[in-house]
């Protein structure tokens, strides 16, 4: 499964090497999480993702020459309830037989104030390329940086949810994801 | 020579020879085998888990509507063209032994979808009934829109009560089947061959003289 990752993010270097004069920052894996929120009946409920890895080139300096791809396996989710973990990879939600990997990739990067950034790009889930902007407040104390982000996304647009489940009666539309990395630069 | 007053042998008449109509055949036998299958599969959900248990729901909720459509259009039959008349041969207490088992198969074919109708209406998981996945069948309004405490309330009440009318059908079941078994094989009567497709004819039984 990591091979499958590592391989994905391989073949996706040549996006993400364009204009790649930026440092690279190896994730800490064990500090970093790709989590969400979402409503289940009205009740909330948290998951995150165990398996993913992301190639990171970043320069607050040098915005333009920033890239960032995030490969997440789908099979990976875990939400806490056994039956909801038991179906969130089959068909009817991620179908992660089909489409084992969820993709971020940035297109370009914006500085809003402070420390305060702006990462906007796409993210394909199920088969299903979608504009995202994830907002995020980046704090680089020499070599390590702690990035904080955020984006809600409706799972609808991504086809995440069908049959009994297309409709957003018993599982709401929007999700939050969350995100924490804490990086080294490496470059 | 035959006729009314229960101290008269009983003779073949006319009217052993009629059957139910075919409409009234297909129906009963249709319903019965998916109301053999929905009890099965209401007794095996208890006991089964996650997506697996998920499935099962669906598909007991699907068949329950199916039941309770063909059992209305059953009983609209059953309004419009009467039944053959009970074969001479069978007692008073047998007459009415029969009739209220079968009134209460339809109040039971009725009410027990019912019951479950307005479980899944007032269920907080809230989940769409989707029909076999495919034909969206709605919510009873003035459950689902009953605040989440009352629906919870409702819920928990009648839940059980649709699980004891379900073992109450079964009971019902044995007693109907029993009875058609002793009518076919012991008292050798048309009683259940007029339900059965294809039997032109009912099978002799002892003739007796008067």
């Amino acid at each position: 499964m990591m091979l499958r990752l590592t391989l994905a993010l391989i073949a996706l270097l040549p996006t993400a090497a364009l204009g790649a004069s930026a440092p690279r920052w190896a994730v800490d894996k064990a500090r970093s999480t790709i989590a969400f929120s979402a409503t289940m009946n009205g009740e909330g409920f948290n998951g995150r993702f165990l398996r993913w890895d992301a190639r990171i080139h970043f320069d607050p300096a040098a915005l333009q020459s920033s890239s960032v791809v995030a490969v997440i396996s789908t099979a990976s989710v875990r939400t806490g309830d056994a039956t909801r973990d038991e179906a969130l990879p089959t068909e009817d939600w991620f179908a992660a037989k089909v489409f084992p990997q969820a993709i971020f990739r940035s297109n370009l990067f914006r500085h809003l104030s402070g420390n305060r950034y702006q990462a906007v790009g796409t993210l394909a889930i199920r088969g299903r390329t979608q504009p995202v902007t994830l907002a995020f407040t980046l704090v680089i104390t020499g070599k390590r940086a702690v990035m904080r982000g955020h984006v809600t996304i409706d799972r609808r647009n991504f086809g995440v949810g069908q049959r009994h489940f297309a409709s957003p009666d018993s599982v709401a539309a929007a999700v939050r994801v969350a995100i924490t990395i804490v990086a080294t630069r490496a470059g | 020579m035959s006729g009314f007053g229960s101290a008269a042998p009983p003779t073949r008449q006319a009217s052993d020879n009629r059957r139910y109509s075919v409409t009234a055949i297909l129906l009963h036998w249709l319903i019965a085998a998916l109301i053999l299958t929905n009890l099965i599969i209401g007794w095996r959900m208890a006991s089964s888990r996650g997506l697996a248990q998920f499935e099962l729901f669906q598909l007991h909720k699907s068949i329950g509507i199916t039941v309770f459509l063909f059992s209305l259009a059953r009983l609209g039959w059953r309004l419009a063209v009467p039944p053959p008349p009970y074969p001479a041969s069978l007692s008073i207490p047998e007459r009415r032994g029969a009739t209220v088992t079968h009134w209460l198969f339809y109040a039971a074919m009725i009410v027990i979808p019912m019951t479950g109708w307005v479980l899944v209406s007032a269920s907080p998981l809230n989940i769409p009934t989707l029909l076999f996945d495919v034909v969206p069948w709605p919510h009873l309004p003035f459950v689902h829109d009953l605040a989440i405490p009352l629906r919870r309330a409702i819920e928990a009440w009648l839940g059980p009560v649709h699980v004891w009318l379900a073992w109450s059908l079964a009971a019902l079941l044995l007693v109907h089947i029993a009875a058609a078994l002793k009518h076919h094989f012991y008292d050798r009567d048309a009683v259940l061959s007029r339900m059965l497709p294809g039997f032109k004819r009912p099978r002799q039984g002892p003739e007796e003289i008067s």
